[in-house]
């Protein structure tokens, strides 16, 4: 294609204005994008779970008691990732079968034994540093390989070869694609991508992901970008590839200023055409390179870059020039990175090779020959025939002649095509960018054994030198078929286990309670079943729970309502409805257990009821949660504002502190102390005083657990306040839930488990006595600390009390007042200070301006402020110490009378000069909001300090400002 | 019988101990309706927490009548453990405790010095505090403890509980008249005062004086003195020194409350400020400081000024204390199980009213 250069005034090729249909094609597509996202969008979360299964495994009690570390026994984590999506922390471990792999999942007791089928990768975390590539060689092989390593000899037949570790293996010619000298002397820069590490991904963390040593991103606006210190001239060969309609951009010579982005030569796609483009500040150009596939595609080129003199040539793989543009800058210069930009649909950067270019243009290469390129850039055809590892030399010939070539002028060598490929099942990819395909023959001691066709050693991999594994399928096999790995339909219920680094969908089988749990899991990719590991946190979902329903427009406005308005208040005084069943009323336990009841009875020791789901007819207080004596009462929305004062309970109550919160059919709320509750009435205790309330005004009593107290440090405790390590708790919603209950969950039921038979999970709850829950009701089962985390979301969940602040104040040996111990952190400091004109004790005039040239102290106090009069004493020495220096102090009392002052006064044994601040104003322009409050002016007027609150030892506080103030002032005295 | 410096320092941080409450003004008081006077019905936490904490001090007192297990010791813990059983309603002489009553004023008066009077205990563990406890238990116990036979002969100072008190007495008045403050403080011949150590001895004073010992006019009147000044408007009152009232201490409110009650001066703008203050925080216990010392006084001040307050917050007591009771019947508090559990059940005993100094 030959290139048109165009002004750069045109240049607007992207807009809707000239390419509308690139618009109409990109909204056309993002169709398409939600329905590929939602089936990819587990394996997109690979990255996060990796990082959080480290810190799974590193923190004991998260996953359980169990200690993922004491079972992996091995520093770095691996994930399992299935077929269905699910995926599984654990480590590889033996499995009987070559077409199985087996794996030890913390969370269980039993290694599971996965159908190779079923599986997609596994992966493991990288090491902080990534080892790099070794070897003078590489050598690409049919189907994706590559290893790095030496070349020891090499015939018609076999190259002989040792990998870094000094493996020797003997490779079939006939699966060696290309082989290329890499290292010292060698052009080569950078063989990749190897994964992300040394990749910068501005923006939020999961946007890209390594698959199988590539990089990959479906998320729109993706950015992966690396500086390579890209030479002036430089080569690149990379290969891309899409499952969906491909939208990218790669900009080559970038650095982190999206600037230069903008300027560097840019592969680029417009609608279905990839193009090589660069717009500079008065030129731009751009050529098509090749039609694109609106599904599954990629591409794969070679790029020749020189960036002064702003030339770019574009290669097939295969050597077919494509584009030669020349695009300069008004000042050329030459950056180092690359930017690869995923705008919408997915992208995957396979492949990217950087080296030195010698500025020659490369010559016309017969691609499907076999030759050898030279450093020095020609080409000679024919086939290799040999190495001489001691000459260093290869040979080339055909029937006619033979050459040798010396090693050390040989760029590359490409071999004659490969022929069918032997299929293979798994490929290990190494930390170094290596991968070796093959079968698997077994595991043992890390290390993985594999038979890799073509070579005729088996090749042993050491785990902790992998990336990842990943599982191979013949090209008709849909990853997603499902239905051949997995076991034969159980007829048991199927769910989703699922636990902080793991989901795996599956089976409770039948178990008993015994050395381990009774909950026994059979994933349906597993050959075998494991019983669930004591101690862990987990659930298991059988049916999705709703979402809560949006608000209402009604419910919003309400909320929305100005403080004053009519429609925020809660319609009040409501007529209570006359006849209230009993058995309306629903118990909501601390374990989160929730059901129907009549309410009988409350007593000191605990609630007595009537249930037809419970034997048992009485619960104890400590147990209980809340009680809705009228649950289908409308709910009254509360403000946060006063939700938030009725939960905080004041420093005079902490040591008394309520008990319940009723809830009146009005919407109102009182704190206090349950005393007892018959059919009629509720007697209550309101700060040590008995009350009676009718019963049919309470809608609802919450239990304020004293342990369930916060402090505002800590505002997270949400203990259930029992013990829920070996328990487990079944949700069941009811079968027909509607209109307005629709949101509201149905029965929890807690208890220890103890066998699952037929379909039943059979137990004992404290409360309940024995327990039997067919599975197939079930719409969730909590496990361990799951049910603590879900007591939290539960309704009423997040009424607690919590503790009011306590206030600055003085306090023996603290360092400093309250607050601004330097007492330079106030926005007055170094302000003029604010004027002060008021009348003093005595009834004279003051004002603050006539005291200029004098470093002058305030004092803001009251009588009825403890800290105020215990700092007075310590303020008026201080000033008396100073006051040969032109210190003065005045006490600036708040809005009180004569007579209270001259009595506070009379007992302080003190005599400053008192100024009257009757209305407040004065502490108000100084921010006098807490008192003491003592401020230093200094002698131009200026605010030099100011402090608030005192201590024990305030005195040597303000002697440390005021000589600060004075010294200050030094320089300008001498 | 000097201190030594290192005895008093080990009381210097103990802000608190004890104390007792005197009432005593039993026969001149202001006739009260039956059912305060004689006390009503006890409730069945009471007597159950109270004889829990007696079964605790009558396993961990010593044979020479005074305990030892670990916290606070000396005459001042004897006589507090003395009084919970005198308080307990059980016949002094006769009773399930006569013994342990006997053992703990044997103790007490073998500790005196016998030339100034001051109760030094016999192991060197004192101070006015376990003065000012040890004369207040030595008052509730004249009179109601047949002494006769209290010395069975061969111990020193064998003086009877009258004596005993007489010299006590004249010991803390020698030492209030060294008090620039008209107070007391931890050692006999301190200069300084403070309310918490003043409070224990004054209330000592007013017990013997209401016993019948003769306790100079003058005295009380510097001690109530020293209060007045040390109670600021708002009826917060101060620690130490000849001023204060700046910061909020259960205790030392109640403390002034009650020697104002027990001193009748209920006339003072001072106790109207403090009892004011206590009633409108009856929540507001000294749960989580020198828990025991609060309550023991709150308890007090609370019955002698305002008995409705008392009653509701005495609700409260009974609550906080069933749950801090151990198994063996021991309340822990700040100075030690000892102290814990005497102080708690004394502030319970105002529910029995059988000390003199319980009565309004």
């Amino acid at each position: 294609m030959v290139s048109q250069p165009f002004t750069k005034q045109s240049c607007r090729h992207r807009s809707a204005a000239t390419h509308p249909t690139v618009q109409f094609a990109g909204a056309a597509r993002s169709c398409h994008d939600d329905q590929t996202r939602t089936r990819r969008c587990l394996p997109a979360c690979l990255i996060v779970w990796i990082s959080a299964l480290v810190a799974v495994c590193s923190a004991p009690g998260v996953s359980g008691r169990t200690s993922a570390s004491e079972l992996t026994g091995e520093a770095r984590t691996s994930v399992l990732v299935l077929t269905n999506g699910d995926h599984v922390a654990g480590r590889l471990v033996p499995s009987p079968k070559v077409d199985c792999l087996g794996w030890q999942s913390p969370a269980f007791v039993a290694p599971f034994q996965f159908q190779l089928e079923g599986l997609e990768s596994i992966h493991f975390s990288a090491p902080a540093a990534l080892p790099e590539p070794t070897g003078s060689y590489g050598l690409e092989l049919a189907d994706g390989d590559l290893l790095f390593g030496s070349l020891i000899g090499l015939d018609a037949t076999v190259a002989v070869w040792d990998l870094p570790d000094k493996t020797r293996l003997n490779i079939d010619r006939a699966i060696m694609k290309r082989l290329y000298r890499r290292g010292a002397g060698s052009d080569v820069l950078f063989v990749g991508p190897n994964g992300l590490n040394g990749w910068e991904t501005p923006g939020e963390a999961g946007l890209w992901r390594e698959d199988a040593g590539h990089l990959t991103s479906d998320k729109p606006g993706a950015v992966l970008r690396r500086d390579f210190k890209l030479p002036n001239q430089s080569r690149l060969e990379f290969e891309l590839s899409w499952t969906n309609q491909p939208d990218f951009e790669l900009a080559i010579g970038v650095d982190d200023n999206s600037k230069t982005v903008s300027r560097a030569y840019r592969f680029d796609v417009w609608e279905n055409e990839l193009v090589i483009q660069r717009e500079a500040e008065r030129e731009a150009n751009v050529e098509s390179l090749q039609k694109l596939a609106k599904s599954s595609g990629r591409i794969h080129v070679q790029a020749f870059l020189d960036q002064i003199l702003g030339r770019m040539l574009v290669y097939s793989s295969s050597g077919k020039p494509l584009a030669d543009l020349t695009v300069m800058t008004a000042k050329p210069q030459v950056f180092g990175g690359i930017q690869l930009t995923n705008r919408r649909g997915d992208i995957r950067l396979e492949r990217l090779q950087i080296g030195r270019w010698n500025g020659e243009v490369p010559r016309k290469v017969e691609a499907d020959k076999s030759r050898i390129h030279l450093i020095d850039g020609t080409i000679t055809y024919g086939n290799l025939t040999s190495f001489d590892a001691e000459k260093r030399e290869f040979a080339i010939g055909d029937e006619a002649a033979t050459q040798t070539i010396a090693e050390d002028k040989v760029q590359d060598v490409f071999l004659s095509q490969p022929g069918e490929l032997a299929p293979r099942s798994l490929r290990a990819v190494y930390l170094t960018g290596m991968k070796i395909s093959g079968d698997l023959m077994r595991i043992e001691d890390q290390t993985i054994w594999l038979k890799s066709p073509g070579i005729q050693e088996p090749v042993q991999v050491p785990l902790d030198a992998l990336q990842s594994l990943v599982i191979l399928r013949a090209k008709s096999e849909h990853p997603e078929s499902k239905s051949k790995s997995e076991t034969p339909e159980s007829p048991q219920r199927r769910g989703r286990f699922e636990i902080s680094g793991a989901t795996l969908q599956g089976y409770l089988i039948d178990g008993k309670e015994g050395d381990t749990s009774c909950l026994v899991w059979q994933p349906v990719q597993s050959s075998t079943a494991s019983a669930i590991q004591r101690g862990v946190s987990a659930q298991i979902v059988y049916r999705e729970l709703p979402k809560p329903p949006a608000q209402t427009a009604q419910q919003q406005l309400r909320q929305q309502a100005q403080p004053g308005t009519a429609a925020q208040r809660p319609v009040r005084k409501v007529v209570p409805p006359k006849s209230t069943s009993k058995a309306e009323s629903i118990l909501h336990l601390r374990t989160g257990d929730k059901i129907p009841c009549e309410a009988t009875s409350i007593d000191e020791q605990g609630l007595t009821f009537k249930s037809s789901v419970s034997e048992a007819t009485f619960v104890p207080h400590h147990q209980i949660h809340a009680l809705e004596l009228l649950p289908n009462e409308p709910p009254v929305p509360i403000e946060n504002k006063k939700r938030e004062r009725l939960l905080t309970l004041p420093r005079m109550q902490r040591n008394n502190p309520p008990t319940h919160l009723f809830r009146s059919v009005d919407g109102d709320y009182l704190r206090g102390r349950l005393e007892s509750m018959n059919e009629d009435q509720v007697k209550v205790e309101l700060r040590l005083e008995g009350r009676i309330i009718p019963r049919d005004r309470v809608a609802r009593i919450i239990w304020l657990h004293p342990e369930s107290l916060t402090t505002p440090a800590d505002a997270s405790n949400d203990s259930a306040g029992f013990p829920t390590k070996n328990l487990v708790q079944t949700l069941q919603r009811p079968a027909e839930s509607s209109g307005s209950k629709a949101h509201t969950d149905g029965n929890r039921l807690t208890f220890a488990p103890e066998q699952v038979e037929g379909g039943v999970l059979s137990g004992r709850s404290e409360l309940f006595g024995i327990c039997h829950v067919e599975l197939t009701q079930v719409d969730q089962l909590l496990i361990g600390g799951a049910i603590e985390q879900a007591a939290a979301n539960l309704p009423f969940g997040s009424w607690k009390l919590k503790q009011s602040a306590d206030p600055l104040g003085p306090k023996d040996g603290s360092d400093g007042a309250g607050d601004g111990s330097e007492g330079l952190e106030s926005a007055l400091v170094a302000k003029p200070a604010p004027a002060i004109s008021l009348q003093t004790l005595d009834g004279k005039k003051f004002q603050l301006s006539d005291h200029l040239g004098k470093i002058v102290i305030l004092d803001f106090w009251a009588s009825w402020c403890g800290p105020c009069l215990q700092a007075m004493p310590q303020v008026d020495k201080v000033a008396e110490e100073f006051a040969d220096q032109g210190v003065v102090l005045f006490a600036i009392n708040l809005e009180e009378t004569p007579d209270k002052v001259n009595a506070a006064l009379e007992r302080l044994k003190l005599s400053p000069t008192v100024l009257l601040d009757r209305d407040g104003r004065i502490a108000e322009k100084y921010g006098a909001t807490s008192i003491p409050q003592t401020v230093i002016i200094d002698r131009e007027g200026k605010v030099a300090r100011l402090y608030v609150g005192t201590s024990a030892r305030f005195d040597e506080q303000l002697r440390t400002g005021l000589k600060g103030v004075l010294s200050a002032e030094q320089p300008k005295s001498e | 019988m000097r201190r030594s410096a290192t005895d008093l320092n080990r009381f210097r941080r103990t802000t608190a101990m004890l104390l007792f409450c005197l009432g005593l003004l039993s026969s001149q008081g202001l006739a009260q309706a039956p059912a305060t006077r004689f006390g009503e019905v006890v409730p069945r936490d009471v007597r159950e927490i109270y004889d829990k904490g007696l079964q605790y001090l009558v396993s961990s007192q010593n044979e020479a009548g005074d305990w030892k297990n670990g916290g606070e010791q000396g005459p001042g813990v004897t006589g507090l453990c003395l009084m919970v059983f005198l308080a307990s309603g059980e016949d002094p002489n006769y009773g399930l405790y006569s013994n342990n009553v006997r053992r703990a004023l044997r103790s007490i008066i073998s500790g005196q010095d016998g030339a100034t009077g001051f109760y030094a205990g016999n192991h060197g563990h004192s101070s006015m505090y376990n003065h000012g406890f040890a004369m207040l238990a030595m008052a509730e116990a004249y009179g109601a403890v047949d002494d006769r036979d209290l010395w069975k002969g061969g111990e020193k100072n064998r003086r009877t509980i009258g004596q005993s008190l007489e010299l006590a007495v004249r010991a803390a008045v020698t030492s209030q008249k060294k008090n620039q403050f008209g107070g007391w403080r931890y050692s006999p011949d301190a200069t300084d005062a403070d309310t918490s150590v003043s409070g224990a001895v004054l209330v000592g004073l007013l017990a013997a004086r209401n016993a019948g010992i003769e306790v100079p006019d003058e005295s009380i009147d510097k001690a109530v003195n020293y209060f007045t000044k040390m109670t600021s408007p708002s009826g917060q009152v101060g620690y130490s020194g000849g001023f204060g009232g700046f910061d909020e201490s259960i205790p030392r409110i109640s403390i002034a409350t009650l020697i104002y009650a027990v001193a009748r001066r209920k006339d003072l703008t001072q106790f109207k400020a403090t009892l004011g203050y206590l009633a409108q925080r009856i929540e507001n216990t000294s749960q989580d400081h020198w828990a025991e010392y609060g309550r023991y006084y709150q308890a007090q001040a609370l019955f002698q000024g305002d008995v409705e307050a008392w009653e509701k917050w005495n609700k409260l007591l009974v609550r906080q204390l069933k749950q801090a009771q151990a198994a063996d019947g021991s309340i822990q508090g700040q100075q030690g199980t000892t102290l814990g559990t005497s102080m708690s059940c004394l502030a319970l005993a105002l529910n029995f009213r059988f000390l003199p100094i319980y009565e309004r």
